[in-house]
């Protein structure tokens, strides 16, 4: 009986930290992914920007119905404001919409500062200017996947590893 | 006419001053403006006024509230619905048309490209005309522009905001609501998105249900377009001037059209000192002259010509305020 106890805590000490690294690593492959479905957002509006010269609630709505995953919605959300014209700045709404939306991302805090800021040049830019900051926004979501694929391959297998090591040096003290 | 896409435009901070809308309506606002480092400026039937720390509208300027660069930015943003890039054509002409027809002139640096105006930079300055519609302005001098049932060629002279467009809407909204007798197709060219502005290519104020408005489009291009294209019975251009706009007249006339239009002035005498203008009245081409002033306020009918310059009706007393 008194196995059977042991064995049980054994594969739930070594569950749960086997867990908590496979967690840590698929945070990174999970920001990964949200980063990449919102740099082909961002993509997708400055050609709409670019070339079609569409206002911004319609391109916002129009790019947010062709994105996967929550930056769609907050596209999406935040065209549905602009739309409404309730005399708030799109700076407001963009960081209102991205700040209840967080929660349903994997998104880092630096994500979240380097968003904020491209919320504050949306709006009374002009075309040219309005180009800039979009590319200025794309290199750094470009930069953030090259380090976070970085990160991913340096650091994917290590939290896994640690996750059993932690686990079995935890089981051996405790026995 | 409505002013929410005005207020909704104003900076947040004057709004939320005790500013109220009501008291903007009250004003009978013509513009409101917006300088870098000024008060807020109201300008109305009655004259201008500032807007105060309290948000009351005041006649002195001295403690109101001063705009700043971020109100300025606020309001080019939320006048373009957050879209400045998409009005690229626009800020070079140095205007927008905004929802409600109202019309929003830019102040700023000039970017140039080959000696033209390419775009508008770091806007300093913003003049929010407010539209006006007065529907049933030109119903008093509606049947001196008809004769024999036909709608006469007619020229409204006046200096700048003596009502001109405004006269113009209302008669253009008249012949294609059939006001005139039958309802007569009346082609618009609006080349600055006066007479008729579109938003989102929707007008913005009533034509009637007879009216084709093409609107951005050079006069005399547009006249001739209209032409070949919309079988117009009637075509309305605002502020004819250049050599091009009368050779496009001289040719709507031809095609037995019937015209409309505007031109700055003051009286007989002073169209007969414009050199393209003088040549179409000396020729007798236009039928009806409406002489408007602001003598007793916007929109004063000061008289009424026809094409030998005989006078039908004098007066001064048809304003509509």
């Amino acid at each position: 009986m008194e196995l059977i106890f042991h064995m049980a805590g054994i594969l739930l000490i070594m569950g749960s930290t086997v867990w908590t690294g496979a967690t840590l690593a698929a945070r990174e492959k999970y920001r990964l992914r949200d980063l990449e479905g919102l740099e082909r957002g961002v993509l997708l509006l400055e050609g709409q920007i670019a070339y079609l010269s569409a206002p911004l609630p319609e391109v916002l709505e129009s790019v947010g119905w062709k994105m996967e995953g929550t930056a769609g919605e907050v596209f999406r959300q935040a065209a549905e404001r602009m739309a409404r014209r309730e005399g708030v700045s799109a700076e407001e709404i963009w960081a209102e919409v991205w700040q209840a939306g967080r929660k349903e991302t994997f998104f880092r805090q630096e994500d979240m500062d380097a968003l904020l800021l491209f919320g504050k040049t949306l709006g009374f830019l002009d075309k040219e200017q309005q180009k800039n900051s979009i590319r200025l926004f794309l290199r750094y979501l470009e930069s953030a996947q090259e380090q976070g694929r970085r990160r991913l391959d340096k650091n994917g297998r290590l939290y896994y590893g640690m996750g059993i090591l932690s686990g079995l040096m935890l089981v051996t003290v405790l026995l | 006419m409505s002013i929410d896409a005005v207020w909704n435009a104003l900076p947040r901070r004057m709004r939320g001053r005790g500013l109220e809308k009501e008291k903007l309506e009250k004003l009978n606002l013509q513009e409101i403006r917006l300088r870098c480092g000024q008060p807020l400026l109201l300008k109305g039937e009655n004259g201008v006024r500032f807007l105060r720390q309290d948000g009351v509208p005041a006649e002195s300027s001295e403690g109101c509230i001063r705009i700043s660069k971020a109100d300025i930015q606020e309001t080019v943003s939320l006048l373009s619905a957050y879209s400045l890039y998409a009005f690229e054509e626009e800020l070079r002409q140095g205007y927008l048309t905004i929802e409600g027809g109202h019309r929003v002139g830019f102040c700023g640096k000039a970017v140039l490209e080959g000696g033209e105006i390419r775009t508008l930079r770091q806007i300093n300055a913003l003049n929010i005309r407010i539209a006006r519609e007065i529907k049933g302005c030109a119903s008093k001098i509606l049947p001196f522009l008809m004769e024999d049932g036909t709608f006469c060629h007619t020229l409204i002279v006046s200096p700048p905001g003596c009502g001109k467009t405004t006269l113009l809407r209302d008669i253009i909204r008249s012949l294609s609501s059939g006001e005139g007798g039958r309802q007569l197709t009346v082609g618009i060219v609006d080349e600055r998105g006066e007479i008729a502005p579109l938003w989102d290519g929707v007008p913005q104020m009533d034509l009637g249900p007879c009216a084709d408005i093409l609107e951005g489009c050079p006069k005399a291009s547009g006249m001739l377009l209209l032409l070949r294209s919309m079988s117009p019975e009637v075509i309305a251009a605002d502020e004819l001037g250049r050599a091009e706009d009368m050779r496009a007249a001289e040719e709507v006339l031809n095609a037995g059209v019937k015209l409309i239009s505007t031109v700055h002035g003051r009286d007989m005498e002073d169209l007969q000192t414009r050199p393209y203008l003088r040549e179409l009245v000396e020729k007798g081409i236009f039928e009806r002259y409406v002489f408007l002033s602001r003598r007793r306020g916007t929109g004063t009918i000061e008289e009424i010509r026809n094409g030998s310059k005989e006078v039908l009706w004098k007066g001064g007393g048809a304003e509509w305020n």
